[in-house]
C-alpha cells in the first residue's frame, strides 16, 4: 500500500474527474474497431490471397479477432492502472500527491500539511465548469516546489477540505506550544 | 448482384480510376506465386506467446495494484474482473484454435 506512517490515518483518497477516461475509451473503441475495418477491406480487396488455410477460415479468423480483443483487453488495463494509481492523499500529518505514468514512471511527492500556505482552483473552460473538475494548486512555506494536480473531480470541496485539516494542524501545534510554555512557567 | 458486387461498385465509384487494383493486385500475387499458411500450429504458437506476455503483463499490473492500491475491497475488485476477463478472452482464444485444429485437412 502508500508509503504512510502506521500511526498516520488517511482522511481523504481523490482522483481524477472520470472525464479524463473518455479520452483512453476513445482509443479502445478505435482499437476495437480494425478487426472488423480490416474485415470490411478484405472484402473489397483480394488480400484474402495471401493466406493459404488448412482448416475452416471462419475458425482462423475468430482466433485472431480474440487474440487481439485479449492485446487491447491489456492496454486497457494499463491505462486504468496509470488512472488509478493518480490520487491525491490526505492524511491528518500529510499531504501525498502520486502520479503514475504508464507502469514504471512514478511521481510521488508528499509536505507537511501545517506547511500550507495557499491552495488555488483554475477551472478553464465549459467542460470543467459543468462538471465540476479542474487543477488544484497547493504552495507550501520554504524553497521546494509548488504542488499542482489537474483534472481533479470537486477541487472546491477539496481545497475546503485541505483548509480545514490545515486549520486543525495549525490549532494542534499552538496547543503543543502553549503546554510547553506552560510547563516552562511552572518549573 | 451479390452484396460484394456492390461493395466493389460502392468503392470503385468513391475512387473512379480507369484501373482495377483489385484484379491488379491479385494477379500480381497470383505470379508471385506468394502465400502464408495458416497452419493450426502457428495459431498456437500466436496464443502461446500472447499468454506468455499476458503473464508477464499480469505480474507488473498486480504488483502495481498490491503496493500503490488505495484499498484491499478496490484491488480485490479489479483482481476479480481483470482475471475473470482474461480467462473468458484465453477460453474463446483457445477454443477457437481447437475448433480450427478439427476442421484442418
Amino acid at each position: 500500500m502508500i508509503e504512510i506512517d502506521p500511526n498516520e490515518q488517511v482522511l481523504r483518497i481523490v482522483r481524477k474527474h472520470w472525464f479524463i477516461l473518455l479520452g483512453d475509451l476513445f482509443l479502445l473503441v478505435i482499437c476495437i474497431a480494425v478487426p472488423f475495418v480490416l474485415l470490411f477491406a478484405l472484402n473489397l480487396l483480394p488480400f484474402g490471397e495471401l493466406f493459404s488455410f488448412s482448416g475452416t477460415p471462419a475458425f482462423a479468423g475468430s482466433f485472431f479477432l480474440f487474440a487481439w480483443l485479449f492485446i487491447v483487453w491489456m492496454i486497457g488495463w494499463t491505462l486504468w492502472t496509470n488512472y488509478y494509481l493518480d490520487v491525491i492523499l490526505i492524511t491528518d500529518k500529510r499531504v501525498f500527491t502520486i502520479e503514475q505514468i504508464g507502469l514504471f514512471r512514478r511521481t510521488s511527492t508528499s509536505f507537511r500539511i501545517d506547511r500550507i500556505q495557499d491552495t488555488t482552483v483554475i477551472q478553464h473552460g465549459v467542460i470543467q465548469t459543468l462538471l465540476h473538475f479542474g487543477t488544484i494548486r497547493i504552495e507550501t512555506a520554504g524553497e521546494g516546489p509548488n504542488f499542482a494536480v489537474p483534472y481533479i473531480k470537486n477541487p472546491y470541496d477539496l481545497k475546503k477540505f485541505v483548509n480545514e485539516v490545515h486549520d486543525r494542524a495549525l490549532e494542534r501545534s499552538q496547543l503543543v506550544h502553549t503546554e510547553k510554555d506552560i510547563t516552562k512557567e511552572s518549573a | 448482384m451479390g452484396q460484394e458486387q456492390q461493395l466493389r461498385l460502392l468503392f470503385s465509384f468513391m475512387f473512379p480510376t480507369r484501373y482495377n487494383y483489385g484484379a491488379m493486385i491479385n494477379s500480381s500475387l497470383a505470379a508471385l506465386n506468394f502465400q502464408i499458411p495458416v497452419t493450426p500450429l502457428l495459431l498456437f504458437a500466436v496464443m502461446a506467446l500472447v499468454v506468455a506476455m499476458w503473464g508477464i503483463f499480469t505480474l507488473i499490473v498486480r504488483y502495481h495494484w498490491k503496493h500503490y492500491g488505495a484499498g484491499k475491497l478496490e484491488v480485490f475488485t479489479m483482481n476479480f474482473f481483470y482475471l475473470g476477463g482474461s480467462l473468458i478472452l484465453i477460453t474463446l482464444m483457445g477454443a477457437s484454435a481447437l475448433f480450427y485444429l478439427t476442421s484442418a485437412t
